[in-house]
């Protein structure tokens, strides 16, 4: 097929070889920057929208749902020192980032977040 | 430009061909919705991404199939998704025009029971609307509510 390299290895010249399911099943299968509006810029993958749930609660649907809700989720805030996000409500199709400042009071802010796992 | 015959190709080939080739459409309009009397009003977003999809058309598939898999993940004893197929080989949606994305959208990342009786009860659970219509602060966000004054009658006006 054009365009189409299948291979099982890769293999580098002097650091060795990685077999290539390493790269795909290790990728990440979802990412969002959203604003603590929940508006996304477009600075995302494999995400249909944000729902801002209220002051410092968003949720990020999949465009292509994963396999499990065990699935692994991380994130970050943005911009602002001493800022907690976590994850909750993880399901197939969508996931909830929370953000909090340090005294652990809901916040709204910056999330960026990222998704590992298997594709369904 | 034109879309690849994506018939039974992946969706998240799909997805990453859609990232290369097309350039993100921001929506103007949000999605507000209240789907607890306890809570304040959600408000939804399209990611510019998916909605650059909706427009092209030949990526995503229908709505239906987002359902068979909510089904399919309500089930007491699930584990994980085996008909994730439906998402890769049904015929994708052809290319909407934005208001008919946002109409899909809604079908599928809001839930079922506000879309499906959204103008039941006292007032409408949900409104489309442009986003310079939203607060222009996040002052007392989690007391946002549908106003008690709106009506299905003001919402098709």
């Amino acid at each position: 097929m054009a365009g189409t390299i299948i291979a099982d290895t890769l293999t580098h010249s002097t650091a060795g070889s990685i077999a290539t399911n390493y790269v795909v099943k290790g990728s990440a299968k979802a990412w969002a920057f959203a604003t603590s509006a929940a508006a996304l810029t477009g600075e995302s993958f494999n995400i249909s929208s944000g729902v801002d749930n209220g002051t410092g609660d968003y949720t990020l649907s999949f465009s292509n749902n994963i396999t499990s809700g065990n699935s692994v989720f991380s994130g970050t805030c943005g911009n602002s020192t001493a800022q907690i996000l976590s994850v909750a409500s993880r399901t197939t199709s969508s996931y909830d980032a929370h953000t909090f400042n340090s005294s652990g009071t809901a916040t709204d802010n910056t999330n960026m977040t990222l998704v590992h796992g298997d594709l369904a | 430009m034109q879309t690849p015959d994506f018939k039974g190709t992946h969706l998240f080939d799909r997805l990453c061909w859609a990232k290369e080739n097309l350039d993100g459409v921001q929506s103007d309009y949000r999605v507000v919705y209240e789907d607890s009397v306890d809570e304040c009003a959600k408000i939804l977003v399209p990611d510019p991404n998916w909605l650059a999809c909706a427009l092209q058309g030949g990526i995503l598939p229908p709505v239906w199939v987002y359902h068979e898999l909510a089904k399919d993940e309500a089930q007491p004893n699930f584990k994980k998704h085996t008909r994730g197929y439906l998402l890769h080989t049904t015929e994708p949606m052809p290319a909407m025009t934005e208001e008919q994305a946002i109409e899909y959208l809604i079908m599928k990342d809001v839930p079922q029971h506000v879309w499906k009786e959204w103008n039941t009860g006292n007032k409408p659970k949900m409104v489309i609307c442009r986003k310079e219509q939203l607060p222009s602060t996040r002052e007392w966000r989690n007391a946002w509510k549908i106003t008690d004054n709106l009506t299905a009658t003001d919402i098709a006006a």
